[in-house]
């Protein structure tokens, strides 16, 4: 069980923990308290998560209905023991005692192969829920990208909105010393109130990601907590290597077990086809002179009518239909990767030429423009134009950065989520 | 042959010719030599420029021109590529009398082809220098030789006649000077200059011909204030400026402290009897003027065309008017939005020569308005200069401000009536000319 949380939990990046009984769950409420008082990292995130979300804990539980599973499976079916005592009219004569024990020969000697088949079904189980997790994972981490994101542009949109308040007073005043006409004062006048919309809109925008983070990671969004102002703006580590392909995915791997799951199933089915049920009796019995007769039976289902072929064609198509769908996956799989990768490849260069062309450019035409006022070649309002493309700009860098990291994400996920290289969670290691 | 002033000097030494006597030299040597166009001078003094020098063979003044591209400096903190002749715009001052037969070798080393036009000079119809009309183009590379009998004299000038609009806009321009022959209306200092307007935007570094109206720099010989050569004159003395205008708008010149007679035209010397008297002379475009007045008040008198968007350097036309608008309290904000942001113009716009010291600008660009006097900024740009009249001087040299005898300086009412000839000014450009 220990080797499968943390199989899991590195996939996820962090530990799966259970927390059933009341003295972890203190512990978990002190772990999550601390990490509630400081700064949030996408990696304090992921562990507030494993922490607190109710949906890491269904999935925990299942992986113990999975184990549970596992093991009646390959239990061996009990012996049967069944005793008869038949008292006789002869008063001399002692009662007629019968006893045995049967057992099924078929269930033990399929044992082994019946164990295999069941092996198989809890790791396509296993991975599934595994899937589950990572997939969890990346919507923790998606949603923390996008609540940064959405708290700076929000902080950028205020920028833009005192621009464009400035820029309206500054018009008041113009007009009001009658320098320019009605009409350059309403244009002012609108676009100040179009930025205050746009920042209302930017404000809701926060409130809707701080809450869809809260939930993704289990956590009260009226908390006092806090995320950090900006996402980072280069990747401090390289882009995860997709040399391994689909081969740690999985979605992949669970398909593969279970297409080998239902491959030994089919073998089952065909290996005892003709044997459906042996039994092996041992019995004894009594007569009333008091004498033992003691000796073995066995039972043996004659495969006259039913030679098991239904079922063996069942698991035969079973098992087709499972390698179908496994090549399926994989087909998907591949599809999936080639995608996350080009969505990065495009989200890095959009990311790169707003970091280090559109921003830098628009922060020099500000500076150029002020420049040009100070020796009056154009006036305030063009300079606050410039300063609000440059605050529109900046807007659009915070979007090209929250995309590169969500495309980083994915091609995480893409490959299986064991390289979430950025989140390595030092949980793993113990 | 190695083409030099001091290889003219010595051919001039050797002809010794006494007509036309080449005045290359700096502002500031001494009078020497007489010629028929100056009473104890030595020609035409052109501000900021030079005069042509020459050779002669076979009885022929032989100068030459070459057409170009030069780097040219407006002022301290405005250079360009422009074109111009020999290094220069203008190029330099063709000096020569009446009779005189000249042969000018034109070379272009422009990139395209160029002609020259010798503005208002009587000549054969083939000399005129109108390309495709009066002669093929002069390609690049190529030297063409104008040549002919000066049958006149008064104030002309030279120009391209080929992609005239571009060449002219990116500097092409000379004067053209004829002095009588018999040595007639001799005055004691004979200034001379063009005025031209440029599109030189902010921040660029080559004139833009495109522009038709709206210019960004006003230049009197190329140059504008304070970096254009005051005229100096010894109180007393007679003075004529030559005034030639190759700009796109006529120009009305007005001279501080006394009154000029109009005495020539780019028709020639108007009769004594015609002349006219006026404090603003308009130059019209394509036209020269001759003035002429008796210095005989001393001071540092402005003189300066008096369209006064004229006597400013660049400025916006579309910027909006900020006089009267109160911002003080919303600085703060804006401050916080464009640091270094700084409200200007509330009372009007005196305050930007101030600032413009210290407040940083687009590159190769000036501020519009530009100078600091003994009192203060002067505020002007463009085409703005000093006639400084001075008792008893020996040199040419700017001699400084001039030192207001008592009583004779306006004052503060209820100041202090010492006569300040000096004052501490903020930083920004000082009267220098370069």
């Amino acid at each position: 069980m220990a080797a499968l949380r943390t199989s899991v939990g590195a996939r996820a990046g962090g530990d799966l923990v259970a927390r059933p009984a009341t003295s972890e769950r203190a512990a978990a409420k002190r772990e999550t308290d601390i990490l509630l008082a400081q700064e949030l990292s996408l990696d304090a995130s992921l562990k507030l998560a494993l922490l607190n979300a109710p949906r890491y804990q269904t999935l925990y539980a299942q992986l113990g209905i999975a184990a549970a599973e596992q093991a009646s499976s390959t239990a061996l079916t009990n012996p049967v023991l069944s005793a008869m005592v038949r008292p006789t009219s002869n008063p001399a004569a002692l009662a007629n005692l019968e006893f045995g024990i049967l057992t099924s020969l078929v269930d033990l000697l399929k044992r082994p192969a019946r164990g295999r088949a069941a092996r198989g079904v809890f790791e396509a189980e296993r991975l599934s829920v595994a899937a589950d997790v990572v997939a969890m994972a990346l919507t923790v981490r998606t949603a923390y990208v996008d609540l940064v994101a959405a708290t700076n542009i929000r902080d950028v949109q205020k920028e833009l909105e005192r621009a464009a308040a400035a820029s309206a007073a500054l018009a008041e005043r113009f007009h009001a010393a009658g320098n320019i006409p009605m009409v350059r004062l309403r244009e002012e006048q609108a676009a100040a109130a179009d930025a205050a919309l746009s920042l209302a809109d930017a404000e809701m925008e926060a409130i809707e990601a701080r809450e869809r983070f809260a939930l993704a990671v289990g956590i009260d969004a009226s908390l006092p907590w806090r995320v950090p102002a900006a996402l980072p703006a280069a990747p401090k580590v390289p882009t995860p290597a997709v040399a391994g392909g689909i081969e740690q995915r999985l979605d992949v791997q669970a398909s593969r077990a279970a297409a080998s799951a239902a491959i030994g199933d089919l073998k089952l089915h065909s290996d005892w086809r003709l044997w459906r049920e042996v039994g092996l009796d041992v019995s004894g019995e009594r007569d009333g002179d008091g004498q033992w007769a003691i000796g073995p039976k066995l039972e043996l289902a004659l495969p006259l009518f039913n030679q098991g072929r239904p079922d063996v064609a069942r698991a035969a198509a079973a098992a087709v239909r499972a390698d179908h769908q496994r090549a399926s996956v994989e087909q998907a799989a591949a599809a999936d990767l080639r995608l996350a990768q080009a969505r990065l490849g495009q989200a890095e260069r959009r990311f790169v030429r707003y970091r280090d062309e559109i921003v830098p450019l628009h922060t020099e035409i500000v500076d150029l423009k002020l420049q040009e006022y100070n020796y009056m070649f154009v006036g305030v309002f063009e300079v606050l134009t410039a300063r609000r493309a440059a605050a529109a700009s900046e807007v659009g860098y915070i979007g090209a950065l929250r995309d590169f990291w969500k495309a980083r994400l994915g091609l995480d996920a893409a490959l299986g989520g064991g390289t979430a290289l950025a989140l390595v969670n030092e949980d793993i290691a113990q | 042959m190695i083409w030099n002033r001091r290889t003219v000097l010595s051919s001039l030494a050797g002809v010794g010719v006494g007509a036309g006597i080449q005045s290359a030299r700096a502002q500031g040597a001494a009078p020497a030599s007489v010629s028929p166009g100056n009473r104890g001078s030595s020609g035409v003094t052109t501000l900021n420029g030079a005069t042509l020098p020459y050779t002669i063979k076979d009885g022929v003044k032989e100068f030459r021109l070459v057409a170009q591209e030069i780097e040219h400096e407006f002022a301290p903190g405005t250079r360009v590529k422009a074109w111009g002749y020999n290094g220069r715009t203008p190029g330099p001052t063709i000096e020569v009398v009446e009779g005189d037969r000249i042969r000018v070798l034109v070379t272009n080393q422009l990139k395209e082809h160029t002609t020259i036009h010798w503005h208002g000079i009587f000549l054969p119809n083939g000399m005129d220098g109108v390309g495709g009309l009066t002669q093929p183009h002069i390609n690049p590379g190529e030297t063409y030789v104008y040549e002919f009998t000066l049958r006149q004299s008064g104030t002309y000038m030279y120009h391209p006649h080929a992609d005239e609009m571009v060449q002219m806009a990116m500097g092409m321009m000379g004067l053209f000077i004829i002095h009588p022959r018999d040595g007639a209306r001799a005055v004691d200092r004979d200034f001379a200059f063009m005025l031209h307007n440029w599109a030189v935007h902010p921040g660029t570094y080559r004139p833009d011909p495109a522009v038709m109206t709206e210019f960004d720099l006003w230049t009197i010989n190329s140059k504008v204030f304070p970096a254009i050569e005051p005229m100096v004159v010894r109180t007393g003395q007679r003075v004529r400026i030559r005034m030639a205008n190759l700009s796109m708008h006529e120009h009305p010149m007005h001279i501080h402290g006394f009154r000029m007679r109009v005495t020539g035209t780019d028709g020639g010397p108007i009769q004594e009897s015609a002349q006219w008297s006026e404090v603003t002379t308009l130059i019209p475009v394509g036209a020269t003027r001759d003035v002429e007045f008796v210095a005989d008040a001393p001071g540092d008198w402005a003189f300066h065309c008096h369209k006064s968007h004229h006597t400013m350097n660049a400025m916006g036309h579309d910027v909006p008017n900020t006089i009267g608008v109160n911002q003080s309290d919303l600085v703060p904000k804006i401050a916080g939005l464009l640091p270094g942001y700084m409200p200007m113009g509330e009372a009007g716009m005196a305050e930007h020569q101030m600032h413009a010291g210290h407040m940083e600008g687009p590159e190769n660009t000036m501020p519009m308005m530009t100078g600091i006097g003994p009192f203060g900024p002067l505020e002007m740009g463009g085409m703005f200069t000093l006639i400084k009249v001075r008792d008893g001087i020996e040199s040419y040299q700017d001699p400084g401000a001039y030192k207001h005898p008592s009583g004779t300086l306006a004052y503060r009412l209820g100041g202090d009536r010492r006569v300040v000839t000096s004052a501490p000014m903020s930083p920004g450009m000082k009267m220098d000319h370069h």
